[in-house]
């Protein structure tokens, strides 16, 4: 399996790596002097000074038996452009492009690049995942706003997992009502156990909601 | 006819004064504003701060009823991309980039089918014809 990576900054220097490691045959192309001669001194002959967005260089990088070209500069546009060269000129099987702007997804595919990979929506993704799993969802307030309906969906780490519901520590202004489980509905009784994934609806004053999130979802990781 | 120019150098500030002053509904996108001081006071279009790559910049330059789209942006592969959204994605019915790499501008015009300037070409054989006294 032979892998062309074009872009000698930090995700190409250890994705060539990486793949090495894992026994793939590797060439990594830069257009930056100075950086290809800094990376020769650690991979040595598989690094190619060439542009990756001319056929010369990518020809020189040896494209032409290439099974996958992956583009990682920090540029959408060249990776691209590297990614239209190798999948159509150069026939590459295989083309993956790293791109910054997520919008750029439905851009590359509908332009023939179907496989992106994007650190901005990854994170994007991970932090809505965090955010939306340790917090307790509104659902309903009364009483001037002093009391909330309340809903929060406990994890497989959630403290109150595991527990019974008249062993859960709630504090005094806050009381479980239902929980969900899967489609079936569950009267918060005091000898029910909690699951991960249920969802458990509670009813709590304003001033107790923060007490309440701790005791059944924990303290965010840090 | 709505024209929008993908950066604003010697070549795009040019292109906009005169179109504009044709008449026509010009906007001028790049992503430096002090490259909107090449264009003349007669300039009546818009300008618009960004990069040509980034498809929200387009949208609000109004890529969707615009008639053409000429980029003229520093580097082949900008042009190349902005050329290829506003063709393919959005299907401006005129449009031509600037690509200096002739084998780049050869693939680009006979594989993927973008309309296609080459400065290398043009300007090499005007040189050479100047050379031959024609």
């Amino acid at each position: 399996m032979y892998v062309v990576i074009v872009g000698g900054g930090q995700v190409g220097y250890y994705l060539t790596k990486t793949l090495q490691e894992k026994g793939f045959e590797v060439t990594l192309v830069d257009w930056n002097f100075d950086k290809v001669q800094k990376l020769k001194q650690s991979l040595g002959e598989a690094v190619v000074f060439a542009s990756g967005s001319s056929i010369d260089g990518l020809e020189r990088a040896g494209c032409s038996r290439a099974d996958v070209i992956v583009a990682v500069t920090g540029d959408d546009e060249d990776n691209l452009v590297a990614c239209q060269l190798g999948k159509i000129h150069f026939k590459v099987p295989k083309a993956i492009a790293r791109i910054s702007n997520p919008k750029n997804e439905r851009i590359f595919r509908e332009l023939g690049v179907g496989t992106t990979i994007s650190g901005t929506t990854s994170i994007a993704d991970a932090i809505e995942r965090y955010v939306a799993k340790q917090q307790l969802i509104p659902l309903l307030s009364f009483d001037h706003n002093e009391m909330a309906l309340l809903e929060a969906e406990l994890l497989e780490d959630s403290p109150a997992v595991g527990k019974k519901i008249s062993e859960v520590p709630l504090p005094y202004e806050s009381l479980i009502a239902i929980i969900l489980r899967g489609r079936s509905v569950i009267f918060a009784k005091g000898d029910i156990v909690l699951n991960a994934k249920d969802m458990v609806i509670a009813i709590s004053t304003q001033k107790e909601q923060e007490n309440l999130r701790k005791i059944l979802l924990g303290d965010p990781e840090v | 006819m709505k024209i929008i120019i993908v950066g604003c150098g010697r070549v795009g500030s040019r292109m906009a004064a005169q179109l504009s002053d044709e008449g026509n509904a010009v906007v001028v996108i790049d992503r430096n504003p002090v490259a909107f001081d090449k264009l003349q006071d007669s300039f009546a279009g818009t300008m618009v701060v960004g990069t040509g790559i980034d498809e929200d910049v387009l949208i609000n330059a109004g890529i969707s009823g615009a008639d053409a789209v000429i980029s003229v942006a520093k580097g082949d592969n900008t042009n190349i991309m902005v050329g290829q959204i506003s063709k393919f994605l959005y299907k401006v019915p005129k449009v031509v980039v600037r690509i200096v790499d002739p084998k780049i501008k050869k693939f680009y015009e006979q594989e993927v089918g973008l309309s296609c300037y080459c400065p290398t070409e043009v300007s090499s054989s005007g040189y050479m014809s100047m050379l031959r006294g024609e």
